[in-house]
């Protein structure tokens, strides 16, 4: 007996009958009708529809056999699987192959064979559909075709097996899926290019108080993203949902309103990402939780900081002011040793105020709640202030502040950003020894364009182990210090987060022993980046006056500075010229009646450069002005004021309300 | 004879201390009223030349005091001066906003209180 050659492919040939999922299944009548017929057609009184698996042959199917699975090493079906057409055994003990075969011998008692390899679509046999008799037999033409045929039904049925279990398989994919999508928190809508709902889970509905059924087909936009919490038409075309199915990039918002079948609004942060096959975009996916309980808790947070710092100072006040008025000898001469602990009480108290005001700050600073009043201002301006705060302290304890400048302005909010500096230079000189120096100093970051403002000390330094937790809150540099402290604790925490509402950053790196160095950063912009006049040495300006006339030009700044606004005034046109060159003013007066010029031209030179267009023009000129100038004026944006008719004053109070209708957008 | 400061405020403790830091330090001439409106009646009573006035307070608050002031002809002119617990920059503009003369944060230094006032002012006791 010769044991059957595995076909080339095996391999590949189990993994497909396995994946066909018919082993060991119960007969069915699909497979059942085929032996039949092929009984039938050949008269032959046993058939069978085998499938060779690695070690058996096993019978999905068949007519007049008992057995159900024999071993691969007798089965008649291996040899046949092994070529690629009908195997007939005319005579099988006349056969070398199957002469002592089991079946041969034994019951069966097989004599004839004949199998049909049974394929699948991609050509891998999985068994035969085979007849078989006890006496030799030849096999006609007409039976083999017969044969054939019918194997090529057993093949379709097949075929159909596989579709069965694919089904099921699908179906049970989409179960698990449906039972994923229906658990999650999160609403999903799934919409077309058009942005029309075409899936949504249940907690989408349950979000937005609509059923699924009523969100079937509606544009989610228009249903639900309609308008911007204050009320106003929120355009399809501003957004993100519209543009992520225009260009294919997924893009996430925070706080936005969603509006619900009731009504309300909900507050949500939501994802779109696009769905994207060769043709391009053909839809998103939208995903959105409902947030309004965690913006709730931070208003009642926010709330309950003012209140509770606004509830502190009450009884505060009332300790600071009997104190006082004790310290301050109102009821009679005091002690020295009791004015010494009176001075205490009244210093400690002095610093639980200051604490407190640091925590709400601090509060405020962290949850984004606090509003920058932006402006541009000259670096120098700032670090005078700052070091007014702090000198005094530092000559009586014999430090000396250097100051350096070489970016010129910078924009941010003037007070904050001085609360910054005095908190290092206060630090920096509390940790310095007498007769060192702090620097004060202001460049641009040669990679980026950002400005670095750095404060420098030759104090102690601080420990590489401690560097980063300095910034953390309550954390003082150095617990041991000598020097009165006086301090919350809060000060870096609260400059760094400062520097971050301006968009920049606050680092320190130090040597033990030798000092350290704070850098604050604040990223560049049009305003104050490369370009604009970096060691220039020149202050930047919000304001630039185009006025000939040295005397108003001077009333006319000082009416300006006296607004807390920057202005530098040129008194020609080639000299306004060579300051636009430079950089651009967020605003600029002009006079019409400049020598050898009529001033369109500098509002020309203003308009063609690059941002020019959008700075506020005012025209303040003594001329009155033909219909064709007035015309050539609005078409360069320009508001006329006569000096006939309008006082510096006036327009002083102009210029500031269009800056700062700038700035409050 | 010194001049007339009207106080409204309705912690007493506090109330207590200021009429100390504005009489005996400060030297003005001092009355007080606990509430908004008992300050409306001393004030047509008696014209003070300048209120400090306490924001939070219940019943009528320090704005709505202001404004109550600003309907009478005799007190409409007087120039008033608000306390405040609330340090807030915004809440400053708003209070100068409403036509104050000027702020002042609580807790204030009782030794400094009168002459920040008159600073604001422009005119002392």
């Amino acid at each position: 007996m010769t044991t059957a050659p595995l076909p080339a492919n095996e391999a590949d040939r189990l993994a497909a009958l396995r994946a066909l999922a018919l082993l060991d299944t119960p007969g069915e009548e699909r497979f059942d009708r085929i032996t039949r017929a092929a009984a039938a057609a050949l008269d032959a009184p046993m058939s069978v529809v085998s499938l060779v698996d690695d070690q058996r042959q096993w019978f999905k199917s068949s007519v007049g056999v008992e057995l159900c699975e024999t071993s691969r090493d007798v089965a008649f079906c291996a040899h046949a699987i092994a070529g690629d057409h009908l195997l007939v055994v005319e005579d099988a003990a006349a056969d070398p192959r199957f002469a002592d075969n089991p079946l041969v011998t034994g019951p069966p008692h097989i004599r004839f064979y004949a199998g049909e390899p049974v394929r699948t679509p991609e050509g891998l046999a999985m068994g035969t559909l085979c007849v078989f008799d006890t006496v030799p037999r030849t096999l006609s033409e007409r039976q083999a075709l017969v044969l054939q045929t019918l194997a090529r039904w057993a093949e379709e049925e097949l075929v159909a097996a596989d579709m069965r279990v694919l089904t099921r398989q699908v179906e049970l994919l989409r179960q698990r899926n449906q039972l994923i999508l229906d658990s999650v928190a999160h609403g999903i809508c799934g919409v077309d290019a058009e942005g029309r709902i075409g899936f949504a889970n249940p907690a989408a509905g349950r979000i937005t108080g609509y059923t699924l059924g009523e969100l079937f087909g509606q544009q989610f936009h228009s249903l639900l993203h309609h308008s911007h919490p204050d009320g106003t038409p929120y355009a399809w075309a501003d957004c993100p949902n519209y543009l992520t199915l225009q260009d294919g990039r997924g893009r996430s918002v925070e706080r936005e309103h969603l509006w619900c079948e009731n009504g309300q609004p909900v507050i949500i942060d939501w994802r779109s990402e696009a769905m994207v096959d060769d043709d391009g975009v053909i839809g998103a996916v939208i995903t959105f939780s409902d947030i309004s309980d965690r913006v709730a808790l931070e208003t009642m947070k926010d709330e309950f900081v003012s209140v509770v710092s606004h509830e502190l100072r009450t009884p505060l006040t009332s300790i600071r002011g009997s104190l006082g008025l004790l310290a301050g000898g109102v009821y009679g001469p005091v002690s020295e040793e009791a004015q010494h602990m009176l001075s205490i009480a009244v210093e400690s108290t002095d610093r639980l105020v200051r604490l407190i005001n640091d925590i709400l700050d601090l509060e405020r600073l962290q949850s984004g709640r606090l509003e920058l009043d932006v402006r541009t201002r000259p670096v120098l301006e700032l670090f005078d202030a700052a070091v007014a705060a702090v000198g005094p302290k530092a000559e009586e304890v014999g430090i000396t502040i250097e100051v350096s400048d070489t970016v010129g302005s910078v924009k941010a909010d003037p007070d904050r950003l001085v609360q910054v500096l005095v908190n290092l230079l206060a630090n920096a000189v509390k940790f310095s020894d007498a007769g060192s120096t702090v620097r004060l100093s202001a460049r641009p970051d040669p990679d980026t364009g950002a400005t670095l403002l750095e404060v420098a000390d030759q104090g102690r330094g601080i420990p590489a182990d401690r560097l980063a937790g300095i910034f953390e809150r309550f954390v003082q540099a150095d617990a041991s210090d000598r020097r009165e402290r006086g301090g919350s604790g809060l000060g870096l925490t609260i400059s760094r987060s400062i520097m971050e509402a301006h968009g920049g950053s606050l680092s320190a790196r130090s040597e033990p022993g030798l000092g350290s160095v704070f850098t604050a950063s604040i990223p560049a912009t049009e305003d104050t980046g490369p370009g604009s006049g970096p060691g220039s040495g020149t202050p930047d300006a919000e304001v630039l006056v185009v006025e000939d006339d040295g005397g108003l030009a001077e009333v006319i700044q000082a009416a300006i500075q006296a607004r807390g606004i920057t202005v530098a005034a040129v008194s020609s046109e080639p000299a306004a010229a060579e300051w636009l060159g430079r950089g651009l003013p967020r605003l600029l007066l002009l006079d019409l009646g400049l020598p050898g010029d009529d001033g369109f031209g500098v509002l020309d030179r203003l308009r063609s450069a690059p941002g020019g267009g959008g700075v506020p023009v005012l025209v303040y000129s003594v001329r009155d002005l033909d219909g064709a100038e007035r015309r050539r004026l609005r078409g360069a944006g320009a508001e006329f004021l006569s000096k006939a008719t309008t006082e510096v004053a006036v327009v002083a109070e102009r210029i500031e309300q269009l800056l700062h209708n700038r700035t409050g957008a | 004879m010194p001049r007339h400061l009207l106080l409204v405020e309705d912690e007493d403790a506090i109330r207590e201390v200021a009429v100390v830091a504005l009489e005996r330090v400060g030297g003005w001439r001092v009355t007080a009223a606990a509430d908004g409106q008992l300050a409306l009646g001393m004030a047509r009573t008696d014209p003070p030349d300048a209120i400090l006035l306490d924001v939070m307070m219940p019943g009528l608050d320090g704005p709505a005091t202001l404004a109550a002031l600003r309907r009478e002809a005799v007190l409409a002119g007087v120039p008033v001066i608000f306390l405040t617990a609330k340090v807030q920059a915004t809440e400053r503009e708003r209070l100068m906003g409403l036509g104050a003369a000027g702020v002042i944060a609580k807790p204030f230094d009782p030794m400094e209180l009168s002459r920040e006032i008159t600073n604001l002012l422009g005119f002392g006791p």
